[in-house]
């Protein structure tokens, strides 16, 4: 009982959960005019009109919309795909490691160096015990039940829906 | 709900397929100037090949797997193999092709990567989860990747590295790879011919037509799943900040076209899918953040 009060618990902070606000400040530029929105929606009040290449800070996402703050101190919305961050100056991974399919050569280990975009290291990712010998009989280990898909989708607030592709 | 409609649809083919191939006998009947005999045998022939092509892909596909991991190790954390498979699963569920035997796998390399194999097998680097937020981009990608399983992009382009002109002798090419692999050394040059073809093809990538494809088609069904539609743009972003001459994402940028076009083709995707879904997206980025922290 008490678990399944727990359960339900997670499942509905997860739910309520909408926004995603971004681990650090990330600077961004504009790739093309977009109006500045109150809010994150085509149908909100526009605070006034951003040019190409414009620079902003951008503080948090929700759904396809960036929250940011302008040169002038202003704060948004601007659609996620009006926008393209700015290259970060330090890289996150260490030089000359193998190509990953290059042939007849394996990887090169890790150097764990790299952190992640949350926070979390390479280091903490990758296997304190090794990596397990790769053959086919090992996936099959992992693999999920369809049952099981459905409840952990459950579990998550994830709802199906039918959606045709887009015609291009 | 989307996958179970397909099934529905395919049961009802798949069960015209049998009625036709049950009515033996009917040779020469005709119903209302349709002659019932070659009906059936059309029915036959069509659930045949359908089986037929569908466990020739699944040999190829085993064997693509194989030498791929041949190449590459395994993470050894059961927890985030289930979760990745968990996701994975749901998201291919909402495809084409929900019933095929779809596995995922984590692997053990820091560089930035995803790919699928034929047949429903999906690779992701633990390099490509340190560099996602939320089980929304993950589900993003996974969801890119089971659309090229649903297209066969890799099938056919497998197919033409090997120039093998049917599907058929290229799965008996693959077979041939796993005996020679097992010490049979009289079908070296043949295996050597399949492995090859597949090394190459994972080292080149696919053609771009099928990148972009797989990305609008994938943001679909990772709406459909119930995720934010915007999980692959969100990925897709994060590797456009990240310095392009970093070591870890020289493989993804050979492999795949420009970010930044690739960004710009979602563009009417997106607009798409703004009008045509409904409900509540979600993100579950804490789920994510849980997952990649248990060991």
């Amino acid at each position: 009982m008490t678990k399944l009060l727990h359960t339900c618990l997670v499942a509905l902070l997860l739910t309520l959960y909408s926004g995603l606000a971004l681990s650090e400040l990330r600077q961004a530029q504009t790739v093309q005019d977009s109006e500045l929105r109150a809010d994150p929606s085509h149908n909100a009040s526009s605070l006034g009109r951003i040019g190409k290449q414009a620079s902003v800070m951008v503080q948090a996402r929700q759904g396809g919309w960036y929250q940011v703050r302008t040169s002038t101190g202003q704060e948004g919305w601007l659609p996620l795909l009006s926008l393209r961050f700015v290259k970060q100056t330090q890289g996150s991974g260490s030089s000359n490691l193998g190509n990953l399919l290059s042939l007849g050569s394996k990887a090169a280990p890790a150097s764990g160096v790299a952190t992640g975009v949350r926070g979390i290291s390479d280091e903490q990712l990758k296997s304190a015990a090794g990596s397990l010998p790769a053959n086919l009989y090992d996936l099959e280990h992992f693999a999920a039940q369809p049952a099981e898909a459905r409840a952990f989708a459950q579990q998550g607030g994830l709802q199906s829906q039918p959606l045709p592709y887009s015609r291009q | 709900m989307f996958a179970i409609r397909i099934t529905a649809q395919r049961a009802l083919l798949l069960g015209l397929c049998l009625n036709l191939a049950a009515c033996q006998g009917l040779e020469g009947i005709q119903v209302q100037g349709v002659d019932l005999g070659k009906l059936a045998s059309v029915g036959q022939n069509l659930t045949n090949m359908g089986q037929k092509s569908a466990d020739e892909e699944q040999v190829i596909g085993q064997n693509t797997a194989s030498v791929l991991l041949q190449q590459a190790s395994v993470l050894n954390n059961q927890e985030l193999q289930r979760y990745v498979n968990r996701v994975g699963l749901w998201v291919a569920q909402h495809s084409e092709r929900p019933d095929l035997r779809w596995r995922f796998v984590v692997l053990d390399s820091p560089q930035v990567a995803a790919y699928a194999a034929p047949a429903g097998y999906i690779f992701i680097t633990r390099g490509m989860l340190l560099r996602m937020n939320s089980e929304a981009e993950l589900a993003g990608v996974l969801a890119h990747e089971a659309a090229h399983v649903v297209q066969r992009h890799h099938l056919k382009a497998i197919q033409q590295q090997a120039q093998t002109g049917l599907l058929s002798d290229l799965a008996t090419l693959a077979v041939q790879a796993s005996a020679a692999k097992s010490g049979d050394s009289s079908k070296t040059a043949i295996a050597d011919k399949f492995t090859r073809s597949v090394s190459d093809l994972y080292a080149r990538g696919l053609d771009r037509g099928d990148e972009y494809e797989a990305d609008a088609m994938g943001a679909v069904i990772a709406t459909r799943a119930g995720y934010d539609p915007y999980g692959l743009a969100g990925v897709l972003q994060t590797l456009a900040s990240t310095r392009q001459d970093d070591a870890t994402l020289v493989s993804f940028l050979k492999t795949h076209p420009n970010i930044g076009d690739r960004l710009q083709r979602l563009e009417p995707v997106y607009q798409h899918i703004e009008r045509h879904a409904h409900g509540s997206p979600q993100m579950l980025d804490m789920r994510y953040l849980q997952a990649l922290r248990a060991q």
